[in-house]
């Protein structure tokens, strides 16, 4: 198989009156923008249907017809599409990749409105979705409901892990006998299980793209290990016999791993080289938890009452703030590359779907469904 | 290859090193060894172990262990600073170029993977000796075994691996019942499965799937049944008894009929 690399060339040129920054996400109390995008030909029409559809998705623009707050008026040129908005901006984006450039000016727009700078418009998501039956791992572009599987499964995949450069996959998987790991090789096309031994191994997580830390139950109960994959070494980290999903910081020096040593699941942040306390301390059962890419905060899922709810712990505070409650049972929240958006699957519709959150919980949007379920999405 | 890398930075090591030789001349050097080797495993761990500037530092602690060995203490000092001032540029230049690859990489198209997993399926036999073919309900998950009407399941409490004093009088009947199968089918082994209740993480439901099915092997054990008649595995929440129908999924009715031990007879492993 061969691999394509889509060649995407925008050039943006702008005009503009300083920054706009109209709300401030910090404060709960902002209004959303409203916006309307005119397409003043209709050759404009489909990318500005393109724009609505990202922008409807964040909760910090309310996309209207008529009586917007910011009117953006598109138009084709010959190499690009040219945007316009009263005084605030004039740009151009030249491509001729016109999902490639909505993506672009969504990502443009949110910075003009909040301040905050991200790539997730025209980013990848990794799925894990039971969409033909067996949880299996899916890609699709952010907002696209075009998907591909790219990992089967002849039992089931029950977690799943993307490297830092995106470019491996790792994940466990039944094979009738234990649960083996599993690492995509998304450049080579291979597939290859770096360890073979008997137990299940569970809940991989890259450290980088050739580490994990990983769960191994070889008879006795749970443990963290690490695992190097160029030499295939396994480095056992923690002996509780009950320890699960491991994932390191950015510092290298620390890990937060989820233990049920104290009955039920509960979070610890652990010094490699040892010693570690229980972290995120109210809630009798927390698990789930994913660190924030610059490493300050930790986003994870706590049960209350019949549903997990979501939360962000603070590590320098070591204080905890509510981010997503009583939205059905909500688990498995995953940050976005530039730290400002959270994914997470809930099934407050009944079946679990994936939807998302800013970094202070200010909206929550679906953003992919199946008539099946979607347990875990990831940023690629 | 030393052009190549950061002449000031060389420099700054080389100022530090020279007084610290002369400081510490007959000091035996195992703190800057052991900082070094501390500063290649960081390397090692981010993953820097294409670098050249990582080989370069593996190669000079190799050389500081070597002269610590025949006690030329200075020699070992030196290198072994060395070592981990190529060490942090390892994992620097590392880290730089992780970061440039996570910016471009994403716009890659990737192609759909083929996939080879293994995956065992048991060899079983058409029919049970001494079991009448009525008795038999189905294969199990995966189609590891047949699940018998006679071999009940136990149940357990929400988040528990413990099984009560009823629960122990099922596993002494199923006992009952899988000795007297074993006995006539020498081939053949008990599997127990742990399921669980939809609450919790997927990871976290398979570790408890696993103590469930342990709990009840080892009490099957204290009923005369061999451990290596016993294989256990876990499902964790991916085969309720009661599936969630959606919107009715907060139903602990459901929830505690999935919370379970399943006996299925197979063939030995």
């Amino acid at each position: 198989m061969t691999m394509i690399v889509p060649f995407i060339f925008i050039l943006l040129f702008i005009q503009e009156k300083g920054d706009l920054y109209i709300i401030d996400i910090s404060s709960p109390k902002y209004k959303p923008v409203k916006i309307q995008i005119t397409p003043k030909d209709s050759s404009s029409n489909e990318l500005s249907k393109l724009i609505s559809r990202n922008l409807g998705v964040i909760g910090y623009f309310d996309v209207v017809r008529e009586n917007g707050d910011i009117i953006i008026e598109v138009e084709r040129t010959q190499n690009g599409f040219y945007f316009s908005s009263q005084d605030f901006f004039k740009v151009e984006l030249k491509s001729d990749d016109t999902k490639a450039v909505a993506d672009s000016f969504s990502n443009y727009l949110i910075n003009k409105v909040s301040g905050i700078k991200t790539d997730i418009f025209g980013r990848k998501l990794f799925v894990l979705s039971n969409l033909d039956g067996k949880k299996e791992i899916y890609q699709l572009d952010f907002l696209s409901d075009k998907i591909e599987k790219i990992v089967s499964a002849k039992s089931f995949i029950p977690t799943f892990s993307v490297s830092p450069s995106g470019n491996k996959v790792a994940y466990t998987h039944y094979d009738g006998k234990n649960y083996r790991l599993y690492i995509a090789d998304l450049r080579t096309q291979k597939i290859f299980s770096p360890v073979i031994k008997d137990g299940m191994f569970i809940s991989p997580n890259f450290v980088s793209d050739n580490l994990l830390t990983l769960a191994w139950n070889s008879g006795n109960g749970s443990n963290i290990y690490m695992f190097d994959i160029a030499s295939r070494s396994l480095s056992r980290i923690t002996s509780g016999n009950t320890d699960i999903s491991a994932k390191m910081l950015p510092d290298g020096e620390r890990m937060i791993i989820v233990s049920g040593r104290a009955g039920l699941p509960q979070i610890y942040l652990r010094n490699v080289k040892g010693g570690e306390e229980r972290i995120a301390l109210s809630g009798r059962y927390n698990t789930s938890p994913d660190i924030s890419p610059d490493g300050k905060k930790m986003a994870f899922a706590k049960l209350e009452g019949s549903r997990m709810n979501l939360y962000i712990y603070d590590f320098e505070t070591k204080t905890e703030k509510p981010l997503v409650v009583d939205f059905g049972s909500s688990e498995n929240p995953s940050w976005s590359k530039d730290g400002n958006f959270i994914l997470f699957s809930s099934n407050r519709d009944g079946d679990y779907d994936i939807y998302i959150t800013d970094r202070f919980g200010n909206f929550i949007k679906k953003v992919f469904d199946t008539p099946k379920d979607e347990f875990q999405a990831i940023f690629r | 290859m030393l052009s190549r890398f950061s002449s000031a930075k060389l420099f700054i090591s080389l100022a530090f090193i020279f007084p610290l030789i002369i400081g510490c001349a007959k000091r035996i050097p195992q703190d800057e060894i052991n900082a070094a080797r501390e500063a290649l495993e960081r390397a090692r761990q981010a993953g820097a172990t294409e670098l050249e500037e990582y080989r370069v530092a593996e190669n000079y602690l190799k050389q500081a262990e070597e002269h610590l060995e025949k006690k030329e203490y200075d020699e070992a000092r030196t290198k072994a600073i060395i070592s981990k001032e190529f060490s942090e540029l390892a994992i620097k230049k590392w880290n730089e170029m992780a970061k440039k690859a996570a910016e471009e990489e994403p716009k890659r198209k990737v192609e759909i993977v083929e996939t080879e997993m293994e995956f065992k399926r048991p060899n079983l036999p058409k029919s049970i000796k001494g079991v009448n073919p009525d008795e038999i309900i189905g294969t199990s998950a995966f189609g590891r075994g047949y699940r018998l009407k006679s071999l009940k399941n136990v149940y357990f409490d929400y988040d528990s691996f413990n099984i009560s004093e009823e629960m122990k009088e099922i596993i002494r009947q199923n006992a009952d019942i899988i000795k007297k199968i074993l006995n006539e089918n020498p081939e053949l082994s008990v599997l127990i499965e742990g399921h669980c209740d939809e609450r919790g993480t997927n990871e976290y439901n398979l570790e408890l799937g696993w103590k469930r099915s342990q709990s009840v092997k080892r009490i099957l054990m204290l009923f005369g049944i061999p451990e290596e008649k016993i294989q256990i595995v876990s499902y964790g929440e991916e085969f309720p008894e009661e599936p969630c129908t959606p919107p009715n999924c907060q139903d602990e009715t459901k929830w505690s009929k999935n919370r379970r031990a399943v006996f299925v007879i197979t063939t030995k492993e």
